[in-house]
């Protein structure tokens, strides 16, 4: 096929801080993002913490024009706060709300009432199919002690099962959102090893912003610099990611974050500044010009996915000694409860006053319905932390087979499993 | 599609978004699948006989020597793990599908090796307060396996919907025409790479009712009952019967002494054409046994998966197999649509009463503490201070602003997950009305 000039597609990224009363300013930012995508012309944008539905649908009403096509994922209580904005045709959306997301008596971290997700949306770009998902993780509210680890790790999980998992029919993926992990941490690992997307930031030619491409940094003015310590300039915790298929090839042409202020404007746009990335879809009728050679090694997925386990192992250890406190919250509460019904009955309680005796029962039943609350919750999280190691094990053992039907290429392998013997004039050449 | 020499294909692990491409060298031979699905009702300390019926199963299962077997309503893991045991040899490979409080209940066993399995929970299956139903505690979702055999790309779904205990009025149906959306979602965005699909399970819905027309045209999925060449079991594939001693014969009466609630479905794609050989389900009482199996019938599929030369099967792009279904699939998501705003309207109206019974709750309870600070005030008060009914009225008060707040982010969460499934089906329909307008030009290239 003759060289043509790529397609080019424009994607951008940016958590709103949209927590209206209790965000800065948020009336006004929304107002200068929707000017900003409006004159943009983006082909996507892939927006965040857009918590009020009221605030999307100005969002949309302004921007109906160039980003005729739209679509605001709903899940939790107040969330999801994903939304889309899209030039090309939104054919399809599906959500997959993540089964872990923080406690809901962390009232002042919320993340449990946003019902966080990943949110699909499948674009007819040029005859291209572009799968493009939208993704907020858990918050980290303290790097040295992340009570909130293992959910970011089951749900950094269940997103790289979800993106596998639907992305097979798709020309191009695009994945944007905050991730709320550094570029190293163990669950980006996870992702990008496993679905072979790749950071836009480390691919691309052009790059124009912050220092390290951080998205959270010290200059902006509603960040607090005390919550970004021990990191003194800023941390890159949002991202927009990219993968190819054997029809399309991808490469990032540029990167560009915005730097804290806006010119003309007193505030920025957000807590988080925003990601643009241009991106260059080649099609490739040769499958040998895919990015093969990007795809991980087995050994390094196997690797992070072992890591990942021992993470998700040691929070259901502390999530089953939570559990088992809110067991003994329960029957301690039980037991207690017998003294006030005791002293009610007994012939000499004249002593203790009803008030007394009313408030006892009182504080025991609430203590007995607190304990059975997080019984049931704590339950809940251990099945999500077991469904996760099975499904992270099941892979691990799959990888390995992988590595060791490698190893033994050539001879039968030695485990019986029908699809690695050559016995069917089908064979999978890896 | 050609078909030729390929030197790279995917690893299944980053992503089968390459389709698998095949090296024919002889013609092949078909290859037959054996599925079974079966909703054990393995309620501990509720469903009788549940021990001896696992030991039962587990007999069955080993003697069948099936290819996979999708299990419902496994809801100990104690009992799962008596299977896993019993089954080792037979079906090496399993997976118990954990989420909930008690659930999922879905349970695969399978003679080939599990590659990858997944987890789709239902974003709506009831109401915590319904104990007497159970449905919310059992965390009910989509479980999925990837299987590989001779180069097939297979997946395989198990499902359990939430029940219907009342047809004329059906409080749940909302909740199990979203959760047959999200099954269709699931499916057809999950499965662009597969050679075979198979889904079997509970499906709790009659095979002309709403969500399962909504399932089977939208993925085009076939009915192994409609499907097979042979078939051997309850009159009109029935799977829930009233010869069965478990079930409750009044209920089954309107519907002729049964119903087909459970399933096996199947698709094939372009490169390989799927055909229900032969489908059988159990009838009740086992020979041998002073019992059936469970209150469920189970159900028994014998697949055969053909490599055709050219693609005859569906286009995985298209979302609706046949363009000619696209106008029904119209009409049955626009009648999904109108049951989601249905269970809106409804759960809208919930909320407001738990809202305006909280603030009716807090007012009391200040008006109460209002009244109460009167005696302090007031001088020279003989009545004495009720302190009984003080008490008691303010605990009321603090226990319904509780609950009614409870229930307030409850109905919240139901109304975003109802929300969110109509814009789904409003998205959907669009598309499906698009490819309408396109699809005289299709049907004119023909390239099916």
């Amino acid at each position: 096929m003759a060289t043509e000039r790529p397609a080019k597609l424009r994607v951008f990224s940016l958590n709103c801080w949209g927590i209206r009363f209790f965000s800065k300013l948020c009336t006004q930012r929304y107002e200068m993002i929707g000017e900003l995508l409006d004159r943009e012309q983006h082909d996507i944008a892939l927006l965040q913490e857009v918590w009020s539905e009221q605030d999307f649908l100005f969002l949309k009403k302004k921007l109906s024009s160039s980003y005729p096509h739209t679509h605001y994922f709903k899940s939790g209580v107040i969330g999801s706060g994903l939304a889309a904005f899209s030039k090309h045709r939104i054919q399809d959306a599906l959500l997959y709300q993540y089964s872990l997301n923080g406690y809901p008596y962390m009232l002042r971290h919320g993340d449990w009432f946003g019902g966080k997700a990943v949110g699909l949306v499948i674009l007819d770009v040029l005859g291209l199919k572009a799968h493009v998902y939208v993704t907020h993780l858990h918050a980290e509210y303290s790097r040295a002690q992340d009570e909130y680890l293992p959910h970011r790790i089951v749900q950094s999980w269940e997103l790289l099962q979800f993106v596998r998992h639907t992305s097979c029919g798709a020309d191009l993926v695009v994945l944007g959102g905050d991730l709320n992990m550094h570029p190293q941490d163990l669950g980006n690992r996870l992702l990008r090893s496993h679905t072979g997307l790749r950071d836009c930031y480390t691919e691309t030619g052009t790059f124009d912003g912050c220092e390290d491409g951080h998205t959270l940094i010290a200059n902006n003015h509603f960040t607090k610099k005390q919550d970004l310590i021990p990191f003194e300039k800023g941390i890159r915790i949002d991202y927009i990611l990219m993968k190819g298929s054997q029809r399309v090839n991808m490469k990032c042409e540029s990167l560009s974050t915005t730097k804290g202020s806006v010119a003309d404007k007193p505030f920025p746009y957000s807590d988080h500044e925003a990601l643009t990335a241009e991106l260059a879809l080649f099609r490739s009728e040769d499958s040998r010009q895919h990015e093969s050679g990007n795809t991980p090694a087995v050994s390094e997925q196997m690797d992070v996915v072992t890591e990942a386990c021992a993470v998700v192992k040691e929070g259901l250890c502390q999530t089953e000694a939570m559990r088992d406190k809110a067991m003994h919250l329960v029957f301690g509460s039980l037991l207690l409860l017998l003294l006030p019904l005791v002293l009610a009955f007994l012939p000499c309680s004249c002593s203790f006053s009803f008030s007394t005796v009313g408030l006892l029962g009182a504080v025991c039943i609430s203590l007995l319905l607190s304990g059975a609350l997080l019984y049931l919750l704590f339950t809940t999280h251990i099945k999500v932390l077991k469904e996760t190691e099975d499904q992270m094990m099941l892979t691990s053992n799959d990888l390995q087979t992988k590595l060791t039907g490698c190893q033994l290429s050539g001879s039968s392998s030695s485990d019986g499993s029908p699809e690695l013997q050559p016995r069917s004039p089908f064979k999978r050449e890896e | 599609m050609n078909r030729g020499k390929s030197d790279t294909v995917s690893s299944l692990k980053t992503g089968c978004h390459h389709p698998i491409r095949l090296i024919a060298m002889t013609t092949a031979a078909p290859i037959r699948f054996r599925v079974f699905s079966l909703n054990c009702w393995g309620i501990r300390y509720l469903s009788k006989n549940c021990k001896e019926r696992f030991v039962m199963i587990g007999d069955l299962l080993n003697q069948e020597q099936l290819d996979i077997a999708l299990l419902q309503e496994v809801w100990c893991e104690k009992d799962f793990l008596y299977l896993k045991k019993k089954l080792s040899s037979a079906y090496p490979y399993s997976h118990y599908y954990k989420s909930g409080f008690i659930g999922s209940g879905m349970a695969v066993f399978s003679k080939h090796r599990i590659h990858d399995a997944f987890l789709y929970r239902f974003s709506l299956n009831g109401y915590p307060y319904m104990a007497q139903h159970g449905d919310w505690f059992g965390g009910k979702g989509i479980g999925k396996i990837l299987l590989n055999i001779s180069g097939l790309n297979i997946h395989v779904f198990v499902a359990h919907l939430h029940a219907e205990y009342c047809r004329e009025k059906d409080s749940y149906l909302p909740h199990r025409v979203v959760q047959a959306w999200e099954l269709q979602q699931f499916v057809r965005h999950t499965s662009a790479g597969a050679d075979v699909v198979i889904l079997g399970g509970d499906l709790n819905m009659h095979p002309d009712d709403l969500g399962t027309r909504l399932l089977r045209n939208y993925t085009g999925l076939k009915d192994s009952f409609s499907e097979a060449a042979k078939f051997d079991g309850c009159e009109e594939g029935y799977t829930h019967i009233s010869e069965n001693p478990y079930t409750s014969t009044d209920s089954l009466v309107p519907f002729g002494g049964g119903i087909r609630i459970d399933y096996i479905l199947f698709k094939g794609s372009k490169e390989v054409h799927v055909s229900c050989e032969s489908l059988s389900t159990t009838k009740g009482p086992v020979s041998g046994h002073p019992f059936p199996y469970s209150d469920h019938e189970a159900l028994t599929a014998e697949f055969l998966f053909t490599q055709t030369k050219k693609g005859n099967g569906c286009s995985e792009r298209k979302s609706g197999c046949v363009s000619d279904k696209l106008p029904e699939l119209v009409n049955t998501v626009n009648e999904a649509r109108t049951e989601v705003k249905v269970g809106l309207h409804c759960a809208e109206r919930m909320r407001h009463t738990a809202a305006r019974t909280g603030i009716m709750g807090l007012v009391l309870l200040v008006l109460e503490l209002a009244i109460a600070t009167v005696p302090l005030f007031a001088l020279g008060a003989e009545q004495p201070f009720p302190k009984a009914s003080f008490y008691l009225l303010g605990a009321l008060c603090f226990a319904i602003l509780l609950t009614t707040l409870m229930l307030y982010v409850f109905y919240s969460m139901e109304v975003k997950a109802l929300q969110g499934a109509e814009d789904q089906m409003r998205l959907a329909l669009s598309s499906i009305q698009e490819q309408l307008k396109e699809s005289p030009k299709v049907l004119s290239s023909d390239h099916l």
